[in-house]
């Protein structure tokens, strides 16, 4: 006697009841179940940090629709995440207007600091620098973004200032919760 | 599709000051390329419609007379306006048109020589057309990861130029879930969630919807040749009754492709994967070559001669001749008229005789609706057929039907059928209601309004009921739900259509179904409805049924019975599938000779006696007759390789030796010639081409092979240095370079414009774009005679005693299929599907591997076969259906099933891997085969005729 093991994860069985109650309430809202898909990426993105293969395949299921038409929504928002990312993920604006007041130096800067490039994580898992287009603070340029908080007017200095701030505030955190 | 296309709506447009005559029914760069008159686009596809995505067909529109700047538009999002001036000779709208190519260009990595589009590529055609001719781009290109797509489409993703008309395809128009586009901006990926084989039947049509090389068809990469290098031939697809047009193309004697052949009524651009894959049967390893049975004078050299010797012993005896439908409309006239009416078979079986007699009489007074046609429907009921599977072209068009819904209620609104983007958002979810009276789950499914699930007796009941129902007008109080919504958006439908068939070989559903239509054709008299029969030539096989058609079971007793004065069989091009072993047995046993035309090894082959080498239908010209009764011409693609040479060529030779005294024993040359002797004898025969030689000879023949073609000289130079004389055709086209102009044929060969080599060339040759083509030839149809004869169902072998429903993919369907190594790899495992409390019941649980034993209702023979156990939620009782490799097509009336060993899932997965293994291995062999072919070209110099002739 074999179970098969190719069937694919039931949804109840690997998401949350918490996250599933919050998918459940985006459905209710929505007009079709399949309008809930980026609703429910971000809340299993909220609870787990990035949305792996696997959580892609139980939403879609979950969501009675492809994993193929997920896929395209999660790819398409730069905000959904397809790789385990740092707690906090920097995105950079290197559109226009950044560009003309000094993106590149702030750049330089965040890279030497950090030791990462686009795309990678700090070794302490606490940072991930992507490029952003257009944060919408072209007069504030150039302009960073860290979790839900955009940083405007930077320069290299301010740009490290910041990261050193959650660094820190980071280093905190972790002593606090040792003691 | 517009079904109209001598539309009354066209307006006065001034293109470059010249005034065009341009229907207002599409938009207006297909009125521009109605008039033949070039502008490059690449994102709008004749029928899928226009977003808008590419910017490329922008032309310059103009005020008025007066207004010299005018702007921009996109001529595919533009509607066709009364007066309207436009220009695509301004410098500004050229300009325009040539920028978008040369962004393009900047991500796109020329790689022509080694892509397999180039030559036939629509990028390279609008590139030129543009202009752009200087690479001026020096950066770095945006690379991606190919995905392996499976066995038939290639992946190339860095050739993309993001027009999104392949993911329109697949996931609009083909319904498929498999693929998708991904990313954003600059990085915009089309393909699969993550590597596999594309679920889609309707995957192949990427490679001819991609307008470069993005998607490429595996097969032919793998034995490779350019467009310009291909003989091609106008021909059918042999697979199902659909008839598709196609057109095969061959190098150096061996064929490499199918592609699409436009036919405005019946496939119009796409076919199903089936029909461009399956086409390696006929390079298979089991194709027969030599004859057997037959003693040559000379070796390697076969005579008329020693065919007469071989035969001439057989004078005058009595023969059963065993048609089927495989084989050619004419091959089965021929035998049928050799052995006489009463020694003849269809390769039926009695219970198959009843429907099929029915059917015949049915498509006497019902026309089958066309393709393009059932696209028109606005409800569809299909009963108890996979159509998906059994003839998924249909189920294509039955999915373009359903959209029939979004389209109206954007009319409503004022938008055009051809704005896709819009039609689809107004639309949603919107669907014209499909109905599903099944016993299995099919492809369908997701886009019914109901599917109800019930077993093939219940259905039976449930049409009868309908049939009361509309007869006396009774209460619906009996019916479900479902069944009372069908049956009244059935009545209020304006074209509504039903699709019955063979698949079920339940002579009760069958006429069943019938006297459902006929009542409710009474009713509603633009009910269409079509029946689908297995294969390409039963209604051919119809047209020849008469009151003394034999039964195979007649057949069978006649060989068996030592009394009766039978001398042998001659079977055409069948290979007795429908035959159980018990039957099997009886005629290895029998002593009666067996003469056997045929292109490959098979059960019967095994048994001959004597065997002919019957050329495929790639190798052949003659005729096929599709659902609706129309008459379909295929050609020859290549000269056969003697002794291999067309069954009615073999049966004018076998007509000569036996029956020598038969008014049709006359040698013939060519089909032309056998056509006029069957008229000259028969005045009902329906292919009367004398009147038509006469048109074809004002015509001059046309050449299989573009002008282009290099190597005449060469390619037989490791053989001899002169120009070999090219084989003589004995048809309307010519194994040559030069011929007529392609123009001029109603069938093509191929497609090609100056400017346009690419298949998008069609609508040069189109009277307006996606409508009938300029030299579309008058479709011929049977007409059917009254048979006397009601044959009545005889076995008590009824749906009462089924209980299990096979799922019968259509990779895996007769003979032709199975020989195409690529189809047996595309089984994933075996399945079997129950409901929640069969499940309960019988002490299964689901998700587990279970041993499952059928008994066959007729024989008593059991078979076990090991599947993995799932639950359809939609089923309820003990309605059982699964997907079982290599299952006989019986009816099962005996299910026993329980939890398989470890031991018996070890041993099936290592079945599993063998049968896989042996397919990659027949696979390598074959392409091997071939490429050796290639260094020597087997290519008889002069066609026709036996060696000494």
């Amino acid at each position: 006697m074999e179970i098969i093991k190719t069937i694919t994860v039931h949804p109840k069985d690997y998401l949350t009841s918490q996250e599933l109650a919050e998918i459940d309430h985006e459905i209710s809202i929505m007009e079709t179940r399949e309008a809930a898909g980026i609703e429910a990426l971000k809340v299993v993105q909220a609870h787990r940090g990035w949305i792996s293969d696997e959580s892609l395949h139980v939403i879609a299921t979950y969501l009675r629709m492809s994993s193929a038409e997920l896929e395209g929504v999660a790819t398409f928002y730069n905000l959904i995440y397809r790789q385990p990312v740092g707690k906090y993920v920097i995105h950079l604006c290197d559109s226009v207007s950044c560009h003309l007041t000094g993106y590149q130096q702030v750049l330089n800067a965040i890279v030497q600091h950090l030791n990462i490039g686009y795309g990678q994580t700090t070794e302490d898992n606490l940072f991930t620098l992507l490029s952003n287009v257009c944060l919408g603070g072209c007069d504030k340029a150039p302009v960073m973004m860290i979790g839900k908080q955009h940083y405007e007017h930077l320069t290299p200095e301010k740009a490290v200032e910041i990261i050193t701030a959650l660094q820190n505030q980071n280093q905190n955190e972790n002593v606090e919760v040792e003691l | 599709m517009s079904d109209d296309n001598n539309t009354p709506n066209t307006v006065t447009v001034y293109i470059d000051d010249q005034p065009y005559q341009v229907s207002t029914d599409d938009n207006l760069l297909a009125g521009v390329l109605s008039q033949k008159l070039n502008l490059p686009y690449f994102c709008w596809h004749p029928s899928m419609g226009s977003v808008g995505a590419c910017r490329q067909c922008a032309v310059t529109q103009y005020q008025d007379e007066n207004d010299q700047r005018g702007r921009l538009v996109m001529a595919c999002t533009t509607p066709v306006t009364d007066g309207m001036r436009i220009s695509l000779k301004d410098s500004q709208s050229e300009t325009f048109r040539e920028q978008v190519i040369s962004a393009m260009m900047t991500n796109h990595p020329h790689d022509c020589p080694v892509c397999a589009e180039g030559g036939e590529c629509h990028l390279q055609d609008m590139t030129v057309m543009t202009g752009h001719s200087t690479r001026e781009y020096k950066g770095d290109k945006r690379t991606f990861v190919n995905q392996n797509l499976g066995e038939f489409v290639g992946h190339e993703m860095n050739r993309c130029i993001t027009c999104y008309r392949c993911v329109r395809y697949y996931k609009d128009y083909a319904g498929g879930t498999d693929f998708g586009v991904y990313g954003t901006s600059n990085k915009v990926c089309f393909g699969r969630q993550e590597e596999g084989q594309l679920e889609s039947e309707f995957s192949g049509n990427l490679i001819e919807v991609c307008p470069t090389g993005v998607f490429t068809n595996k097969l032919f990469s793998a034995h490779y040749t350019r467009k310009w290098d291909l003989q091609s031939a106008p021909s059918i697809c042999s697979f199902c009754s659909v008839g598709c047009n196609t057109s095969v193309g061959e190098r150096y004697g061996s064929v490499r492709r199918v592609m699409n052949r436009y036919n405005y009524d019946i496939n119009g651009y796409f076919l199903c994967d089936k029909g461009r894959f399956g086409i390696g049967f006929v390079n298979g390893l089991t194709r027969i070559r030599k004859t057997k049975g037959i003693s040559p004078q000379f070796p390697n050299k076969l005579s008329r001669l020693d065919v007469s010797k071989a035969l001439v012993h057989f004078k005058g005896k009595h023969f059963i001749g065993v048609g089927s439908a495989r084989a050619s409309f004419e091959a089965n006239y021929y035998l049928q008229q050799l052995v006489g009416k009463k020694q003849f078979s269809l390769g039926y079986s009695h219970n198959e005789m009843v429907f099929a007699e029915q059917h015949q009489q049915f498509l006497k007074h019902h026309k089958a609706p066309s393709l393009a046609e059932i696209e028109q429907s606005d409800f569809v009921l299909i009963i108890d057929e996979d159509i998906t599977q059994i003839a998924p072209r249909i189920a294509l068009s039955v999915r373009q039907a359903l959209r029939n819904a979004s389209i109206e209620q954007a009319e409503k609104l004022g938008v055009p059928s051809w704005q896709d983007s819009a039609v689809r958002t107004i639309g949603g979810n919107t669907l014209s209601p499909l109905y599903l009276l099944q016993s299995k789950a099919t492809k369908l499914d997701d886009v019914a309004e109901a599917v109800i699930l019930q077993k093939t007796q219940d259905t039976i009941e449930l049409l009868h009921l309908f049939t009361t129902l509309l007869q006396n007008n009774h209460e619906l109080s009996k019916l479900s739900d479902d069944n009372v919504s069908l049956l009244n958006k059935l009545l209020a439908a304006k074209k509504p259509l039903i699709v019955g068939g063979w698949s079920h070989q339940s002579s009760a559903l069958f006429s069943a179904t019938i006297e459902f239509i006929a009542v409710l054709s009474k009713a509603k008299h633009t009910l269409r409805a079509c029946l689908l029969p297995p294969e390409a030539n039963s209604i051919g096989q119809l047209a020849l049924m008469d009151e003394n058609s034999l039964s195979i079971e007649q057949v069978l007793y006649k060989v068996m019975d030592t009394e009766d004065e039978i001398d042998g069989l001659i079977l055409l091009e069948n290979d007795f599938a429908v035959l159980n072993d018990a039957q099997l047995n009886c005629l290895k046993e029998t002593d009666k000779t067996i003469i056997c035309l045929d292109h490959s090894d098979n059960q019967i082959t095994a048994l001959a006696d004597i065997i002919f080498p019957a050329a495929p239908i790639t190798e052949s010209d003659g005729h096929l007759v599709n659902y609706q009764g129309q008459i379909q011409a295929f050609y020859q693609v290549h000269p056969s390789v003697l002794p291999v040479q067309e069954s009615w060529r073999w049966l004018s030779l076998i007509a000569k030796a036996i029956y020598p005294k038969h008014a049709l024993a006359q040698e013939v040359d060519s089909l032309a010639e056998l056509h006029q002797l069957f008229f000259q004898q028969d005045a009902n025969w329906p292919l009367n081409t004398a009147a038509n030689a006469n048109d074809a000879k004002a015509i001059k023949a046309i050449a299989r092979e573009p002008h282009r073609a290099s190597g005449r000289t060469a390619k037989m130079a490791n053989i001899s240095v002169h120009e070999a004389k090219v084989s003589q055709s004995t048809d309307n086209y010519r194994f040559s370079m030069e011929g007529g102009d392609l123009n001029h044929a109603t069938e093509m060969p191929f497609t090609w414009s100056p400017g346009w080599n690419s298949n998008q060339s069609i609508h040069q040759f189109q009277r307006k774009v996606a409508g009938q083509l300029t030299h579309q030839a008058n479709a011929q149809f049977i007409d059917f005679t009254d048979i006397k004869r009601v044959i009545e169902p005889r076995t008590p072998l009824s749906e009462h005693q089924q209980c299990f429903y096979p799922q019968i993919p259509w990779h895996r369907s007769g003979l032709q299929s199975s020989l195409n190594p690529e189809f047996a790899l595309l089984h994933q495992v075996n399945k079997v599907f129950m409901s929640s409390t069969e499940i309960a019941k019988r002490q299964l649980m689901e998700n587990h591997w279970v041993s499952l034993e059928l008994t066959a209702a007729c024989t008593g023979e059991k078979r076990q076969y090991i599947a993995q156990l799932l639950l359809d939620e939609k089923l309820t009782g003990d309605l059982i259906y699964g997907d079982i490799d290599q299952l006989p097509d019986r009816i099962y009336s005996e299910v026993s099933v329980s939890i398989a060993s470890a031991q018996q899932v070890e041993s099936y997965q290592n079945r599993c891997q063998q049968l896989r293994q042996k397919a990659n291995q027949d696979k390598a062999l074959i392409l091997e085969k071939l490429k050796v072919q290639d260094a020597y070209i087997p290519i008889r110099l002069v066609s026709g005729g036996l060696d000494n002739a």
